[in-house]
């Protein structure tokens, strides 16, 4: 069994706003367990930082049942002083950096060691080696502002591990930054996930980014979580309307279905034709399947739409696809593809009589 | 040269040194401007960095203590200074023991300076960046460190642009202070210049100040241009 890292219970996040009560976040419960890329996916003002702030308490939750535990400690129940220690435990990158200005790269970095036991010269040392982590090296005497968007935000990764924290915390850090820089960045924190065994909780509003590296995913909607699961569930079986939404955003089925629906060959659809959307992953995908429903049915199959990802290492397809045939060797190709463990979601079915001459 | 100098400003000349000289007026404002940017500037940045930290947003929100501090900097910032420096005559007495001279003048020009400059450092410092504030915090720093690591590191440009507004504002008032008994430049050009109608006092003690003013402000803005990396 996993081991929990963070463990959240039922907490809640409630601002005052002109007398009026802001449910930001609303009785949430958050389990990440040791070793996770945990995504929180949501529009903004889903109060997604809101919930991840809770975790290092820089937010604490407003009702007295919440429970916030960190690595089997109990946050809400310490002093000052050692929440402080606490929090040393856990690095958090922002989605503006927040690097100070006034410091050169490697004073920036050596900030986050003020508290810490090492020598002089050893902290010299760990600020080096954090550099070189990140990839910086060359810029160790610069200043932010001589660095690009994602140099800085690798400057802001290095200060955030530089005290070996067993959790990182991401609040939109990749938001800021290009799509090749972003991918860059995800890339690192991936790494570092793998090399220090850092558990990762990022929070989005980009399904890519979450697709790219996260093995969970928790999405987040008017301050509740409305789906978790792991990523490849999610991704083959989203249930709530926003998941498959958040979904969509990357694999752009939805609008492609809107286009096929369009095209007068769908909306006519012939009896014995049906629209459906396939959609498999791992181990079924591996099978001629369209191949076998022309041999076992003569049904032909025509894909008018695919979108194919390998989500941890793990290969999930989704297809728009006309079958044809007559309506009862069409009826039969459904029911074989679902023995195969190809899920069938039927889209159109076609009912206009085939023309006589 | 002493007869080129005798000719066109034969006041001057004259009143250079000895007492209530223009050399001693000059020592006397350098004085001023030197206690009160010590004391009232470290004033001013303390009651500066409480106005910001218990600001409501601040590292150490408190309700009651900012709205004490910030009424009591508002009252001291309206009264008018001249006024100031009759009110404040009992304290100056039971202090520094004395009203006139440089030194009697130092408690109001304090008082005076101090919450204009608490002002000013408050206006800086907001202007940090929260988020930085908030990275310091995630690192599980205490208010302690992210003043003086923060808040200080992070707002010394600005803070030493304020602080050549302030010590020139200082200037202005040593001057209006010498006035009415302080001694220094301002008291030399009025008693002597304007009320003798020496006019080459008075426009040697402007120039005096002028250099002053002129040399702080350059002072100033290098080191605010050396260490502003923004």
């Amino acid at each position: 069994m996993a081991e929990p890292i963070i463990d959240l219970k039922d907490i809640c996040v409630t601002f005052k706003e002109d007398k009026r009560d802001v449910h930001a976040v609303d009785h949430v419960d958050l389990q990440i367990n040791r070793g996770d890329i945990y995504g929180v996916v949501g529009y903004s003002g889903a109060g997604k930082s809101t919930l991840i702030r809770v975790i290092n308490l820089l937010q604490r939750p407003t009702n007295a049942e919440a429970r916030v535990e960190v690595n089997g400690t109990n946050l809400l129940g310490l002093n000052a002083a050692s929440l402080r220690d606490e929090r040393r435990k856990i690095g958090m990158i922002f989605q503006h950096f927040n690097l100070m200005h006034s410091l050169t790269i490697t004073d920036n970095v050596e900030f986050a060691l003020k508290k810490s036991n090492l020598s002089k010269a050893d902290r010299k040392k760990r600020v080096a080696e954090l550099l070189e982590l990140v990839g910086l090296t060359e810029k160790a005497n610069d200043f932010p502002s001589q660095l690009s968007g994602g140099q800085k935000q690798r400057v802001g990764i290095a200060r955030a591990i530089a005290n070996r924290p067993d959790i990182l915390i991401s609040d939109e850090a990749t938001s800021a930054l290009d799509p090749k820089t972003t991918v860059a960045i995800l890339d690192l924190l991936a790494d570092l996930n793998q090399k220090l065994g850092l558990t990762v909780v990022l929070i989005t509003h980009e399904m890519d980014a979450v697709k790219r590296i996260c093995n969970r995913v928790a999405v987040m909607e008017a301050g509740r979580l409305v789906e978790t699961g792991d990523l490849l569930q999610i991704f083959s079986q989203p249930e709530a309307p926003l998941t498959k939404d958040f979904i969509d955003t990357t694999t752009h089925l939805e609008s492609a279905l809107a286009a096929v629906k369009q095209q007068p060959a769908i909306a006519h659809l012939k009896a014995g034709s049906v629209l459906v959307q396939l959609g498999y992953q791992g181990a079924s995908t591996d099978q001629p399947l369209i191949t076998e429903l022309y041999r076992r049915f003569e049904v032909s199959a025509n894909i008018l739409y695919g979108n194919l990802e390998i989500l941890q290492n793990t290969p999930v397809g989704n297809l728009l696809v006309v079958l044809s045939g007559t309506p009862k060797h069409t009826e039969q190709a459904l029911v074989f593809m679902k023995e195969q463990r190809v899920s069938v979601k039927v889209l159109e079915k076609g009912t206009e009589e085939v023309a006589h001459d | 040269m002493i007869d080129f100098l005798t000719k066109i400003m034969p006041n001057v000349v004259d009143n250079w040194s000895g007492d209530n000289g223009i050399l001693l007026g000059i020592w006397q404002t350098l004085y001023m401007t030197f206690w009160t940017t010590l004391i009232g500037g470290v004033l001013g940045l303390i009651l500066g960095i409480a106005l910001v930290v218990t600001d409501q947003h601040g590292i150490l929100a408190n309700r009651v203590v900012y709205n004490i501090l910030d009424k009591v900097v508002n009252i001291l910032r309206s009264i008018p200074f001249v006024i100031l420096l009759a009110v404040a005559f009992p304290l100056t007495q039971i202090l520094v023991g004395t009203t006139i001279g440089p030194k009697g003048a130092l408690v109001p020009l304090i008082l005076g300076t101090a919450p204009f400059y608490a002002r000013q450092v408050q206006n800086t410092l907001v202007q940090v960046d929260d988020g930085v504030i908030e990275s310091a915090e995630a690192l599980g720093y205490g208010p302690w460190t992210i003043i003086t690591g923060v808040y200080l590191c992070e707002g010394l440009p600005d803070l030493i642009r304020t602080s050549v507004l302030t010590i020139i504002s200082i200037i202005g008032l040593t001057a209006m202070a010498g006035a009415v008994g302080g001694g220094g430049l301002g008291y030399i050009a009025i008693s002597k210049g304007y009320q003798r109608y020496q006019n080459d006092i008075t426009l040697v003690c402007t120039l005096l100040i002028l250099v002053l003013v002129f040399v702080i402000q350059a002072l100033g803005d290098l080191w605010a241009r050396k260490v502003d990396h923004r």
